[in-house]
C-alpha cells in the first residue's frame, strides 16, 4: 500500500472549517468517533472546497424529511473517486456519516455509494472501509 | 627557455587548478538534487494516517506566550473556531508541518524555489542569491520572508517577518526565527523521502527553541488540484441576494 495519503481524519477534525449557509464554523458539532449510515433521494448536492454539502429526502420510521449533511471536500472525494457525474438530483444513494453531537439529523459524509453502486468515501478510525475509500492518496 | 608549445602546457596545470577550483567553488551552493514535483505526506510503517501531527504539544511557552496563547483559545472555545474555517492558510510552520494533510507541489529554480500547498492553495517562496531583498524591504506576512541557501544536497530555509499568530500548532510572535533543513532520503520500498528539521526560535513565545520533523514521499503521478475555499461562502451569499430578490418582488406586486 502506498505510504502517501492524505490524513483525512485530520483534515475533518482540525484545521479545515466547516461552513453553513450564514457563517463558517468548525467540525466540532460532529462526532468522529461513531458512524451512521442513511439512504434517501438527493435534493440538492453541492461537491466543493472546504467540503460538500447534501440534502437528502429520507423515509424512514421518523416519517419524510430533508437531511442536511456536510462533508469531506471535493478534493478529499476526488481522489477517493468521485467525478462530476456520479451523484445527480434525483439519484436514490446511500451516505455513511459522523454524527451530529447533538443528536439531530445529518452529520459528516465519509463516504457513500451512488445509484449505480460505488461507493466512494474514506474509513473513520476504528470502522470498516468502503470499497475504494482506504486509499485517499495522490498516486 | 621554453618554447611556445612547452610555455602552452607548462600553464595547463595551472589554469586547470584555477578551473576546478572555480568550478568546485560555484558546486559547493548549487545542488545536485532536483525537489521540483508533487509530495504527499510519508507515512510510517505503522503509523496511523489519522489525527494531527503536532496535536497535544507540550511547547516551552514563556509566560507572555502562554497567557497570549490562553486567551485566544478561549476566545474561540466556544465554536472551535479556527482560521481554516475562514478560508486563511495555515501560516508557518503549520504550513509546512501539516497543511491539512494535502499534498504540496515544489517548483525548483535555481533562484527561487515555490513551495504550493494544496490547502487553500497556499504558497511560500524561498530567494536565493540576488532575489533576497534586504530585511527593511520585506513584508510580513502568515508565512514569513523565507530566505534559502544550500549546503551540499541539504536546503536550508530561513524565515523571519512573520506575523503574531497564535491560532496554529506551533503559536509564536513576530520574532520568531523558523530554519528548515531539507534532506532527501530513500525508504526500504525505494521511495524518495524529503525530510524537513524544523527549529522555531522566538524569545518572547518560548523558553527554548522547539524543534520538530516532518517527512514526505515523492508522488511521481501526482497533481495538485484547486482549492477554492470561498465558493461555498460566495455560492450561499448568491442564494441569499436571490431569496431577497424574490421577496422584494412579492412585496412590490402586494
Amino acid at each position: 500500500m502506498s505510504k502517501v495519503r492524505v490524513t483525512l481524519a485530520a483534515i475533518v477534525l482540525t484545521t479545515f472549517g466547516v461552513s453553513a449557509a450564514q457563517a463558517h464554523h468548525s467540525a466540532a458539532m460532529f462526532d468522529f468517533t461513531r458512524s451512521g449510515e442513511l439512504e434517501g433521494v438527493v435534493k440538492d448536492i453541492r461537491v466543493i472546497n472546504p467540503h460538500m454539502s447534501l440534502t437528502l429526502v429520507v423515509t424512514d420510521t421518523k416519517g419524510t424529511r430533508n437531511v442536511s449533511f456536510e462533508g469531506h471536500s471535493v478534493n478529499n472525494f476526488y481522489r477517493a473517486g468521485w467525478r462530476p457525474n456520479s451523484v445527480k438530483v434525483g439519484d436514490k444513494i446511500k451516505v455513511k456519516f459522523a454524527p451530529r453531537k447533538d443528536g439531530g439529523d445529518g452529520g459528516f459524509v465519509n463516504a457513500f455509494t451512488t445509484a449505480q453502486g460505488q461507493e466512494i468515501g474514506f474509513k473513520l478510525p476504528g470502522a470498516a472501509a468502503p470499497a475504494s475509500g482506504t486509499k485517499a492518496s495522490t498516486n | 627557455m621554453l618554447n611556445s608549445f612547452s610555455r602552452r602546457f607548462a600553464l595547463l596545470p595551472a589554469a586547470a587548478a584555477v578551473y576546478w577550483l572555480g568550478l568546485g567553488a560555484a558546486n559547493a551552493d548549487e545542488p545536485h538534487v532536483d525537489l521540483s514535483g508533487v509530495w504527499g505526506s510519508y507515512i510510517e510503517p505503522g503509523q496511523s494516517p489519522f489525527g494531527r501531527p503536532g496535536s497535544g504539544l507540550d511547547l516551552p511557552f514563556t509566560p507572555e506566550g502562554k497567557q497570549k496563547v490562553e486567551a485566544y483559545r478561549a476566545l474561540v472555545a466556544a465554536g472551535s473556531d479556527n482560521p481554516g474555517a475562514h478560508c486563511l492558510g495555515s501560516g508557518m510552520p503549520e504550513s509546512m508541518m501539516f497543511s491539512g494533510g494535502y499534498p504540496m507541489e515544489i517548483i525548483q529554480r535555481p533562484e527561487q524555489i515555490t513551495i504550493i500547498y494544496e490547502a487553500h492553495s497556499e504558497i511560500r517562496r524561498l530567494y536565493l542569491g540576488e532575489k533576497i531583498l534586504p530585511e527593511a524591504d520585506r513584508l510580513p506576512g502568515r508565512n514569513g520572508y523565507s530566505v534559502a541557501r544550500w549546503e551540499g544536497d541539504t536546503l536550508i530555509v530561513e524565515s523571519t517577518s512573520l506575523r503574531e499568530q497564535e491560532d496554529q500548532m506551533y503559536p509564536h510572535s513576530d520574532k520568531a526565527h523558523i530554519v528548515e533543513r531539507y534532506h532527501q532520503e530513500t525508504d526500504a520500498s525505494g521511495t524518495r523521502v524529503l525530510v524537513a528539521d524544523m527549529t522555531l526560535t522566538d524569545p518572547l513565545f518560548y523558553t527554548k527553541p522547539v524543534t520538530a520533523k516532518k517527512k514526505w514521499a515523492f508522488d511521481p503521478k501526482g497533481v495538485l488540484l484547486p482549492y477554492e475555499c470561498n465558493e461555498e461562502a460566495w455560492l450561499d451569499h448568491l442564494e441569499t441576494l436571490k431569496q431577497r430578490q424574490t421577496a422584494a418582488r412579492k412585496a412590490k406586486k402586494s
